[in-house]
C-alpha cells in the first residue's frame, strides 16, 4: 500500500532492480561465430518520497522506456474513480519461431508483478510512519529479488549468434537486456473473456509475484 | 577484449584441469577485489554513476563498468595474498568489514560483508569460462543492488567529520559478528556453484543503535543511539581479531554464518588504508575518481589533543577510514597538506611554550590541553612573522603581539560567584552608596557650575 506520489519510486525501484540483472552488455559480432560484449554501467537514484536509493543500468533509452510505461500505470490509477488499486507486470520473452510464414510467437519465461494499493493519509504522522515502513519494506523486496534471480532457474540462451534477436532486445545502443514487455491492469469490475482468462491462468502458472 | 567462441566442442571434465583451475584461481582474486570496492565504494556517501560502454575496453571485468579505488584493490590484494586462496582449503573467507566512528574517537562495526567458499556443494556442469564467470557478474550485480539496501547505505550517506565517518577493514578470517550488538540481521547476497565448491557472499548487518549516557549530546546530533555496555568486554571494540583471555573471540550467535568458532582468528595482517604521516588521525583515503583525498579529521577537536591511553582506539591501531565529506573533494589536498605542517608546526609551538610557561611569572597566556575556557591554539596555527623582528615566534615581539591577540580570561569571568552571594554582594554595594548620597551630589553640583561657567 503506497500513496499516489510513491507509486514511480516504488516500481522503479523493483522494476530496475530485475533490469539490471537481466541485462547484459551490448554485442559486438566478430566474424560467424565470436563476439565481444560490452560493459554496463550503473547510476544511483535517490528516491524523494521514500528513503530508498535503487540503481538502475545507465542507458537513457531503457530508462525511458521503463518511466514511460510506469508513468501510464500511475496516471490511470490514479485517475481512475472506481479502482483503488493495480498491478503492473515485467515479463521477459523468448521468441519462438514458427513454421512458414506465421510470425515468431513469443513465450514468457519469467513474470514479475508489482501489486499496489492506492491509500489516502489524514496527516503528516501517518505519512511519516508509511514512509518508513515502506522503506523497509523496499529493503526486503530488494533482497528477495536478488535471491530469486541468484536461483538456478531457466534462463534462455541463445543457439546462435544470428538468433540474437529471439532472446535479446537488440535495439539498444548501448545495452542488450533481455525481451521484456511491461503492462498493467486495474483492479476492479472487467470484461473477462476466455481467451484473457486462459492467458491469466497460464501466467500466474509461471509469474512470481513480489 | 574478452571473445570467445560459442561453439565449445570441449566439455569440462568432472574435475577442473590446470586450465581451468588457473582461470578460477584469476576469477576468484577478481571477484574477491570487485566486491571489496562494490561494498567500500557504496558507503563513500556519494551517489555513482558509471558509463556503459557497447565496446569493452578489455580493462572491465565481468561486463560491469566498476572503477577501482586503487588504494582499495592495493589492500584488497594484499589480504587476499596473505593467506592461501579462497578456492584452496582451508578456504578462508574474506571478510570487509563496515564501521562508523565519531570525532570522539568511538567507533561501532556496522556490518560484516563476507564471501566464502566450501566444498559441501558442487556442480560439475558449471564451466569455467562462461558459466561461472557469467554467474559471478550477476552476483556482483546483486551485491551492487543490496550495498544500497541496508541501513548503513543511509548513514553513510549522511556522514561529515563532525558528526561521524565510515570506516572500512579487510581481512582474512571468519567473519566477526559478535559486536553487531544483538538482533543484527543476515542476509545471503547470492551463490556461485562450481564444479569444486560454492562462493556465497552474505552479509550481517547492525540494526540497533542505542546510545551510552555520556555521549548523549553527541547522540542527539548523531541521531544515534549506543548501547550502554557497547564498548564494554562483552562487546570488545577492536580492529582486528584478537583474541580474548579465555581464548575465544567471543560467542557467535548464529551457526548459519560462516563463523564457526575456533578459539583464535587467524591473524590477518590490519589493512593500513593511508599513509600516517602525522601523529593524529589524518588520514588518505581515495575518491571514486582515484585521487587520493584526505580526511578531515584534523577538523575534530579531539585530533589535536592529547593522545589518550588505554582507549581502545590509539594510534597503534589500524582503522582505516576512507570517506569523507564531499564538500572537501576539490581543496582536500592542498589544504590537507598546509594542515599538516601547520600541526607540526603546532606541535613545536606547543613545546616551546610550554618551556616558557615555566619562565616566566604571566604564564597564562597559553593553555593547552583540555582548557575549554580559553583555545589559544585550538585549529590552525598560523606562526606569528612581525614586522621588524624575527622570523622565530619566541622572540619577544612575537610573544607580546600573541599575549595582545589572546589576552586571558578576566578573573570575573573565571570565578562566577553564585547567586546568593551576587545578591548580598549588590545590598552591601546599595548601603555603601546610600550612605553617600551627599558626596555624589556635591560630585554633580560641582560638575554643573564647571558647565556653567
Amino acid at each position: 500500500a503506497v500513496e499516489g506520489r510513491q507509486i514511480d519510486e516504488v516500481v522503479s525501484c523493483m522494476f530496475h532492480t530485475i533490469l539490471f540483472h537481466r541485462c547484459v552488455g551490448k554485442y559486438h559480432t566478430k566474424g560467424e561465430d565470436s563476439y565481444s560484449v560490452g560493459t554496463l554501467g550503473y547510476t544511483d537514484v535517490d528516491c524523494d518520497f521514500i528513503d530508498c536509493t535503487y540503481l538502475h543500468v545507465t542507458s537513457q533509452e531503457l530508462q525511458r522506456a521503463v518511466a514511460e510505461k510506469i508513468s501510464q500505470f500511475h496516471d490511470a490509477l490514479r485517475s481512475s474513480d472506481t479502482a483503488r488499486s493495480g498491478q503492473i507486470t515485467l515479463e521477459f520473452y523468448q521468441k519462438k519461431k514458427q513454421r512458414w510464414v506465421f510470425s515468431p510467437e513469443s513465450v514468457p519465461w519469467e513474470i514479475w508483478t508489482v501489486k499496489i494499493e492506492l491509500m489516502q493519509l489524514s496527516n503528516e504522522n501517518e505519512r511519516q510512519f508509511i514512509r518508513e515502513k515502506l522503506t523497509d519494506s523496499l529493503s526486503e523486496r530488494i533482497f528477495q529479488i536478488t535471491e530469486i534471480i541468484n536461483r538456478p532457474d531457466y534462463v534462455p540462451k541463445p543457439s546462435h549468434l544470428s538468433e540474437l534477436d529471439l532472446v535479446f532486445d537488440t535495439t539498444f545502443v548501448d545495452i542488450q537486456p533481455y525481451l521484456f514487455t511491461i503492462s498493467f491492469s486495474l483492479d476492479g469490475p472487467q470484461n473477462l473473456s476466455v481467451g484473457l482468462a486462459m492467458r491469466r491462468l497460464i501466467k500466474d502458472a509461471f509469474g512470481t509475484s513480489l | 577484449m574478452f571473445s570467445y567462441c560459442l561453439i565449445d566442442i570441449f566439455m569440462s571434465e568432472y574435475h577442473l584441469n590446470n586450465e581451468d583451475h588457473e582461470a578460477l584461481e584469476k576469477f576468484t582474486k577478481f571477484f574477491l577485489v570487485k566486491s571489496a570496492q562494490i561494498i567500500i565504494q557504496s558507503r563513500l556517501g556519494e551517489r555513482k554513476t558509471t558509463k556503459s560502454k557497447p565496446i569493452c575496453s578489455g580493462t572491465e571485468w565481468f561486463h560491469l563498468s566498476i572503477k577501482d579505488i586503487p588504494e582499495v584493490t592495493v589492500n584488497a590484494k594484499k589480504c587476499i595474498s596473505d593467506n592461501k586462496l579462497l578456492i584452496d582449503s582451508p578456504y578462508v573467507p574474506f571478510c570487509v568489514e563496515i564501521s562508523l566512528r565519531t570525532p570522539e574517537r568511538d567507533t561501532m562495526t556496522l556490518e560484516t560483508w563476507c564471501i566464502s567458499f566450501d566444498d559441501a556443494v558442487t556442480d560439475q556442469t558449471q564451466r569455467v569460462r562462461f558459466n561461472i564467470y557469467n554467474r559471478m557478474s550477476t552476483v556482483l550485480r546483486s551485491l551492487l543492488c543490496c550495498t544500497r539496501s541496508t541501513p548503513t547505505y543511509q548513514l553513510s550517506r549522511k556522514q561529515s567529520p563532525d558528526k561521524y565517518i565510515i570506516c572500512y577493514r579487510m581481512y582474512s578470517g571468519e567473519p566477526l559478528v559478535n559486536h553487531l550488538g544483538e538482533h543484527y540481521l543476515k542476509k545471503t547476497i547470492g551463490s556461485i556453484l562450481t564444479p569444486i565448491g560454492r562462493f556465497v557472499i552474505n552479509v550481517a548487518y547492525r540494526t540497533r543503535l542505542t546510545i551510552s549516557p555520556q555521549h548523549e549530546q553527541q547522540s542527539y546530533n548523531l541521531g544515534l543511539d549506543i548501547k550502554d555496555n557497547h564498548f564494554t568486554s562483552g562487546h570488545r571494540q577492536t580492529n582486528f581479531p584478537t583474541i580474548d583471555d579465555d581464548g575465544s573471540t567471543g560467542g557467535y550467535n548464529d551457526a548459519q554464518l560462516p563463523s564457526e568458532q575456533n578459539g583464535s582468528v587467524p591473524k590477518s595482517s590490519p589493512i593500513e588504508m593511508m599513509k600516517r604521516r602525522h601523529t593524529s588521525y589524518d588520514s588518505e583515503v581515495s575518491s571514486s575518481h582515484g585521487t587520493p583525498d584526505k580526511v578531515y579529521f584534523s577538523k575534530l577537536r579531539t585530533a589535536f589533543g592529547p593522545i589518550i591511553n588505554g582507549t581502545p582506539h590509539t594510534l597503534s591501531e589500524p582503522l582505516s577510514p576512507f570517506s569523507r565529506n564531499n564538500n572537501n573533494n576539490s581543496n582536500n589536498n592542498s589544504d590537507s597538506e598546509l594542515l599538516m605542517s601547520q600541526q607540526d608546526q603546532q606541535r613545536q609551538q606547543n613545546d616551546k611554550q610550554m618551556e616558557q610557561e615555566v619562565n616566566r611569572s604571566q604564564s597564562n597566556l597559553y593553555i593547552t590541553g583540555a582548557n575549554d575556557e580559553t583555545a589559544p591554539d585550538d585549529f590552525i596555527l598560523v606562526e606569528v612573522k612581525p614586522f621588524f623582528g624575527k622570523s622565530d615566534s619566541t622572540d619577544d615581539l612575537a610573544v607580546f603581539i600573541r599575549s595582545c591577540q589572546q589576552p586571558p580570561m578576566l578573573e570575573s569571568f573565571i570565578i562566577e560567584p553564585s547567586l546568593g552571594e551576587t545578591i548580598n554582594q549588590l545590598s552591601e554595594e546599595l548601603l555603601v552608596f546610600e550612605s553617600k548620597v551627599e558626596e555624589f551630589d556635591q560630585l554633580v553640583s560641582t560638575l554643573e557650575n564647571n558647565n556653567n561657567e
